[in-house]
């Protein structure tokens, strides 16, 4: 951004990179804090579901963002480090996975609040729930196992075999929770027919939707930037050691 | 081993029977040693009684609590010979024998898996009679013959995976918390079609209500072990 | 009339912004710390 020539991240540059403030990620907070604000007092309550129902508009964008963006990125990266043995792939998938971390577990805080004025309950062995939480606790696992390897190359190989042999876990573990009943609310939005939310509701959705998926982004820029910098430091202090 | 001293690497026998001389290299140590499967045995032990008494047996009926404590010890004493299987070949450095000897990485990996297998069901078969005896089960008919079936479906699926995430967690500091929290997660679809399996044939229902259970226990064998063993060279080249 | 179940948004919008504004903070003093350590080693 400032500097006009960037080093590449993969060779150590001499001169620490760009030192320019970084305002993608604050803009980014304001544009979700913008759609909180529009879903609060600009978008009618909902009759049957309440006040409540509003939480909708922080769920979905996150359980689509997490689920949908961030956790792809781990498994394309994680393919395409093995198959290119690229370190800024495993830096992408490592961040990608931290960031997904976040807004899964945004997903399984706002899930059991929007249930237990709604469902009756905070937590049901639905289908989906249970999904999401095992994917939080594979990713979760994937960060911790990262956190206890200590070589680099050893590393990033063992998160991307993680990476890819939780992308076969996927289909069976829908399959061994749809073993169980599910009650999760059906898609509204994607459906074949016309989308079955009023306007105003829907427009709110859409711009916290854009909202969240240009937060991810700009979680996932700094994080990855932050895992550039980190590399190159840990890479200086063993050539001095 | 006892390898002819005189014969090169031209006759690299097939990747079967290597990976039969790694297994049983590892049930060798295990046989001489006997530790960890005396540990896994008396800890399923411990395990099929404490369970009984952590509910009430007036309003939880033996049969009902059977299926999964029996599959909650599976996964637990698996766990326990799995942790060891690439423990002890980081603990002196001798995976750096086995990677030098002229052994195919995936030999080596379904050689490790085999010896996983024969020690989970080792433990199998004294934890399957325990709980049988324990929890009154009737197992008369087919039904024993039903629960081993399901058992040995289930175990090479579960061996298939703890054996891949044992040599990826073998040589770090929290090996033995490492592991079981990256495989645990794999083990749900097996441990619910399992368990839901052996509940059902408790119940004295027909064959025909477990065949998609069945299924999918074999679709998780097939994938997880070819997966497994495919990705396992990646986790050793430097 | 619509439940009265305002309590339950208000929470689930207060752990959003804690989590979501927590972690860019939380990724900016990462960044800020490694950045200081860099320059260090560089002189």
């Amino acid at each position: 951004m400032a500097a006009a020539a960037r080093p590449s991240l993969s060779e150590a540059p001499v001169a620490p990179p760009a030192r320019g403030r970084d305002l993608f990620l604050p803009l980014a907070l304001l544009g979700v804090l913008g759609a909180l604000v529009r879903a609060i007092w600009f978008t009618p309550v909902e009759l049957m579901q309440g006040p409540a129902q509003k939480i909708f508009y922080v769920h979905v964008p996150a359980a689509t963002v997490g689920l949908y963006v961030g956790l792809p990125i781990v498994a394309v990266c994680s393919a395409m480090y093995l198959w290119l043995r690229d370190e800024r792939l495993d830096r992408v998938a490592e961040s990608a996975a931290e960031v997904s971390l976040v807004f899964l577990t945004a997903v399984l805080v706002t899930g059991p609040l929007w249930g237990k004025p709604v469902w009756g309950t905070w937590w049901t062995w639905d289908a989906r729930l249970t999904l999401t939480l095992f994917l939080w606790f594979v990713v979760l696992g994937y960060l911790i196992m990262r956190g206890a390897l200590e070589d680099r190359g050893q590393r990033a190989r063992f998160s991307a075999v993680l990476g890819l042999l939780a992308v076969l876990l996927v289909p069976f573990i829908h399959l061994s929770v749809n073993l169980f009943r599910t009650l999760h609310p059906k898609a509204i939005v994607l459906k074949p027919s016309a989308p079955s939310l009023p306007p105003e509701m829907l427009s709110t959705l859409g711009i916290a939707f854009a909202a969240t998926v240009v937060l991810f982004f700009a979680l996932l820029r700094a994080r990855v930037r932050y895992a550039a910098d980190r590399e190159l430091l840990s890479r200086r202090l063993e050539g001095e050691g | 081993m006892t390898a002819p001293a005189a014969s090169p690497p031209l006759a690299v026998p097939g990747v079967l029977a290597t990976a039969w001389l790694v297994a049983r290299k590892d049930l060798l140590i295990e046989f001489r040693t006997r530790s960890a499967f005396l540990a896994a045995v008396v800890f399923a032990l411990i395990a099929v009684v404490i369970f009984r008494f952590s509910s009430d047996p007036t309003a939880v009926a033996p049969i009902d609590l059977a299926p999964g404590v029996l599959w909650v010890i599976f996964v637990f004493s698996g766990l326990l010979g799995l942790h060891r299987s690439f423990g002890v070949e980081h603990a002196d450095r001798a995976m750096d024998g086995l990677l030098a000897a002229p052994v195919s990485r995936e030999a080596l990996f379904l050689g490790k898996a085999l010896a996983n297998l024969a020690f989970v069901a080792a433990v199998q078969i004294v934890a399957i009679p325990a709980v049988a005896l324990f929890y009154d089960l009737p197992v008369g008919g087919g039904v024993l013959l039903g629960i081993l079936l399901v058992a040995a479906l289930a175990a090479v699926g579960l061996v298939a995976v703890g054996t891949l995430f044992s040599a990826m967690t073998g040589n770090t500091r929290l090996a033995e918390l490492l592991l079981p929290m990256l495989a645990l997660p794999f083990f749900v679809p097996v441990v619910t079609p399992a368990a839901m399996a052996t509940a059902r044939l408790l119940a004295g229902r027909p064959m025909a209500e477990m065949a998609g259970l069945l299924r999918m226990l074999g679709a998780f064998d097939v994938i997880f072990v070819v997966a497994c063993t495919l990705a396992f060279p990646f986790t050793l080249e430097d | 009339m619509p439940p009265d179940n305002g309590v339950y948004f208000q929470a689930a919008y207060a752990v959003i912004g804690v989590l979501y504004a927590g972690y860019a903070l939380l990724l900016m003093r990462r960044r800020a710390r490694v950045r200081k350590a860099l320059d260090e080693t560089s002189r």
